[in-house]
């Protein structure tokens, strides 16, 4: 019995002990617990997430919405309209001109929309001009003078500017500098202004109406304004289609006595227009144009023939130059500053400028030629040349007044020739330094 | 023995019986299930957070086109204008043209324009419009170096003209402003136009302020106008030595108004003013002093003249210039006339004959006998051909004699036509 008891109490013992001994070690998670525990490390890594997009790893979402506004703003008629009422006078000029920049701008802003009244106004079969120039004004009033004193029956005095790009003088200088001119703040006229805001707009609709405008117009400047835009958009696409419009014009448009001045200039743009191009094709018809049939010299068909010929042309303006019929000294100035271009390389031209400054009767002016001496070309053998012909007029002459200012350009060209002499040889303008300012500071040129 | 194996083998099986007993069983289906899809969203949100982590620097921008929408928009107001103002740069060909556009829509709009331009005029911010001027060449040496310190200092500024107003276009954005106001013009524009003038103290802001103010309100603000210039004048704020060209000539566009209303008032100051603690000269304080005195100013000249603390041979050559212009109708400027004639001839001489830099020395009196011959009376040009024989005497140099016959035979022509009534 007693070993009976024993096994039982040994069994007992051995039970207790397997259960104490499992139940002292760590619980395993149930597995409540263990879902309650991957749920909590999902909440902290959707919070880390949440974070780490507020850190700076945003995903922006932009909604781009493509809205048309219409802008309660004037249309593009209306301003059109408005600018063809506004007319600067010279109390208000500034003021004005400013109100025509605002409205240039505003259709500039309505964009393509504004292309069909300006088309419209662009392209009319009679087409008008509202200019803003303050020459142009002036021209309009001289012309307006002329007109009231003819109704008189009288001549009436020739008005400042028509008396300049009238003579030959006039359109000589001013066809060299016509298309150096650049854009300015307020336009020239409103037909320019909206040729500017046709091309500020841009596209290709805009090129399409700068090239039916090119085809239609009548004006010189317009040629010439049009030429300068439709480059920047097209390069050389419109060149060929530019000469032959300045051929036309020139061909028919005989010019003289124009109402405007952007008439009165339209033979010195298209000219430019040829130089520009380098376009000898029109060299015959211009050797007919030399002399206007009023008589005077077209300075602006000088400068083309003696831009596109060169020293060849120098033969025809020296014979049109004796020519006794013409008389006007503006008239010879231009065609004689297009001959002494070429001093020092041809003969006529030599002997054109001998001719002019040794001749007293001009006065003082005759010593502008001296110029032409350091101008132009300037290589070492023209640079040589000028200088024997400067000794060979020395040769001759007695006048102490003419051989000083010889010697003057002949230091000069000394200079020009080795500048290390710039020192012992002075500036050589054939006067002292300074001098001419000396005895005349401040006063009136 | 037996009874020892025995009991441990009770013990054995007890321990194993109650293992048995007591041991876990399997988790249910549906919950490991569960267990799998807990582990994989984690695998998935840890991948997810270090992809974030690793692209925290790469912001990505989704763009969404969402279906055009019409809409109208109501004219842009007063503020837009500004806004837009402010945008111009003048390096932009354009913005000229489209800041007169913004200026006369803000005119357009009228009064209701002034609030929002008095709060940026308040804000003391400006924009230029046009591109600093482009930096100059070194000097080629010390003389050129001497010479353009002294044209572009204080007392080179007698030479130049008064800087005025540019009609044509305001080179900064509060002077377009300033403009603006006088366009839209009413009481509540004049209001905020003396508001300004009371505050501003630059000079060219005052100068436009002038041209504003007397355009809608004639001759009803010049004694405050002229006040404010005054002290202003008197009291010259600091200018920066970065500061802008427009600021740079402050005193320049002060003393332009003075002298446009002919102002007496400040003539005391002026004189003050005149020859800085230093012995430099403030060359529009003598512009003002010579214009508004007329042949009068020839003491406060004559005085500055002899001045000791003028040392320096360009200020001195400023103030003759000055008192020259009165040769023929004042004694004392004629005695100058005399001094420098005599110096003149005398470094002349000393230098070397075959250097016609040397007629510069002369250059000063000579000019002055011939400024302006066209508008002076007939006894001033009789009074300049007597000097001008007094002069001749004194010089065998034939140049110089050359060129005096020169300016007699013009001088007697201008006088010729004068006696004769002949306007041309």
């Amino acid at each position: 019995m007693k070993q009976v008891i024993a096994i039982l109490v040994a069994a007992l013992v051995g039970a207790a002990a397997t259960f104490i001994l499992k139940s002292t070690t760590p619980a395993t998670a149930s597995h409540d617990a263990e879902n309650d525990k991957l749920k909590e490390q999902i909440a902290q890594l959707r919070s880390d997430l949440k974070n780490s997009d507020a850190q700076g790893n945003r995903i922006t979402t932009v909604e781009k919405e493509k809205i048309i506004t219409v802008t309660a703003s004037i249309k593009p008629e209306e301003i059109l309209e408005e600018l063809k009422t506004v007319r600067p006078g010279e109390a208000n000029r500034q003021k004005t001109m400013r109100r025509v920049i605002h409205y240039m701008v505003g259709l500039t802003d309505a964009g393509e929309a504004a292309f069909p009244p300006i088309r419209e106004f662009l392209l009319q079969e009679n087409p008008v001009d509202v200019e803003y120039e303050a020459n142009a004004m002036a021209f309009d009033r001289e012309q307006a003078a002329a007109a009231a004193a003819k109704a008189k029956g009288e001549d009436g005095p020739q008005g400042r500017i028509s008396g300049f790009v009238r003579s030959g003088f006039g359109s000589y200088f001013m066809s060299r500098e016509l298309l150096k001119q650049t854009r300015q703040l307020a336009p020239r006229s409103l037909r320019l202004g909206l040729l500017d805001v046709v091309a500020d707009i841009g596209g290709n609709p805009a090129e399409a109406i700068l090239a039916s405008v090119l085809a239609k117009t009548g004006r010189g400047l317009e040629v010439a304004y049009l030429d300068g835009l439709l480059e920047k958009i097209a390069g050389d696409a419109y060149r060929d289609k530019v000469l032959e419009t300045a051929h036309l014009l020139l061909t028919h448009n005989p010019g003289g006595n124009a109402q405007s001045l952007f008439d009165e200039t339209s033979r010195a743009y298209l000219f430019a227009l040829l130089v520009k191009y380098r376009d000898a094709t029109f060299v015959d018809t211009a050797k007919t144009q030399i002399i206007t049939p009023e008589g005077r010299v077209d300075g602006a068909v000088v400068n083309y023939l003696s831009s596109v010929l060169g020293e060849k042309a120098v033969p025809l303006l020296y014979a049109k130059i004796n020519d006794d019929s013409l008389t006007d000294d503006g008239d010879k100035m231009a065609l004689g500053d297009a001959i002494l271009k070429h001093v020092g390389t041809n003969a006529d031209s030599d002997k054109f400028f001998a001719e002019v400054v040794t001749n007293k009767e001009l006065g003082p002016i005759r010593f502008l030629v001296l110029g032409h001496l350091t101008g132009g070309d300037n290589s070492e053998q023209t640079l040589r040349n000028r200088q024997k012909l400067i000794q060979s007029i020395k040769a001759d002459s007695q006048d102490e007044g003419l051989n000083r200012a010889l010697d003057g350009s002949h230091n000069r060209i000394e200079v020009m020739l080795d500048p290390t002499k710039a020192g012992t040889l002075g500036g050589g303008n054939g006067l002292p330094p300074g001098i001419l300012e000396l005895f005349n500071p401040g006063g009136k040129k | 023995m037996k009874q020892f194996i025995a009991i441990l083998a009770a013990a054995i099986v007890g321990g194993t019986s109650t293992f048995v007993l007591t041991r876990e069983t399997a988790p249910p289906r549906e919950e490991r299930e569960a267990n799998d899809s807990h582990l994989a969203s984690l695998a998935e949100l840890r991948r997810e957070n270090q992809s974030l982590k690793a692209r925290r620097n790469n912001p990505e921008v989704i763009t969404v086109q969402v279906p055009a929408e019409a809409k109208t928009d109501p004219r842009p107001d007063a503020a837009h204008y500004l806004a837009q103002l402010q945008t111009l740069q003048a390096t932009d060909g354009r913005t000229k043209r489209r800041a007169v556009h913004y200026f006369e829509s803000l005119v357009d709009l009228g009064e209701t324009s002034l609030p929002p331009i008095e709060e940026f005029l308040a804000a003391s911010q400006d924009l230029e419009f046009n591109l600093p001027p482009e930096p100059r060449p070194e000097p080629r040496n010390e003389d050129e170096a001497r010479r353009r310190k002294w044209r572009e200092g204080e007392a080179g500024r007698y030479f130049k003209p008064f800087p005025k107003p540019d009609n044509s276009f305001p080179p900064t954005l509060r002077l377009g402003l300033l403009e603006t106001i006088a366009h839209i013009g009413g009481n509540s524009a004049e209001a905020l136009l003396l508001n300004v003038l009371d505050k501003t103290l630059r000079g060219v802001e005052v100068a436009y302020l002038e041209i504003a103010l007397q355009e809608i309100a004639p001759d009803q603000y010049l004694d405050r106008i002229l006040a404010v210039t005054r002290n202003i004048l008197a009291n010259p704020p600091t200018v920066a030595e970065d500061a802008s060209e427009l600021d740079r000539r402050t005193k320049g566009y002060l003393y332009s108004i003075l002298v446009k209303h002919k102002d007496l008032i400040f003539v005391d100051t002026a004189k003050e003013l005149l020859i800085t603690e230093d012995g430099s000269l403030d060359g529009y304080a003598l512009s003002y002093l010579r214009q508004v005195l007329g042949a009068e100013a020839m003491p406060i000249l004559l005085a500055a003249y002899k001045d000791p603390r003028i040392t320096n041979e360009f200020h001195k050559a400023a103030l003759r210039d000055a008192a020259l212009r009165f040769i023929g109708t004042s004694p004392e400027a004629d005695a100058i006339f005399h001094e420098s004639v005599k110096e003149g001839l005398a470094k002349m001489k000393k230098g070397d004959m075959f250097d016609f830099k040397r007629y510069e020395h002369i250059a000063q009196p000579l000019g002055a006998l011939m400024r302006d011959v066209h508008e002076q009376p007939v006894h001033v040009i009789v009074a300049r051909r007597k000097l001008l024989g007094d002069v001749r005497k004194q010089s065998s140099d034939i140049l110089l004699q050359f060129g005096f016959t020169a300016m007699d035979r013009r001088l007697g022509e201008e006088q010729k036509r004068r006696q004769s009534g002949n306007p041309n």
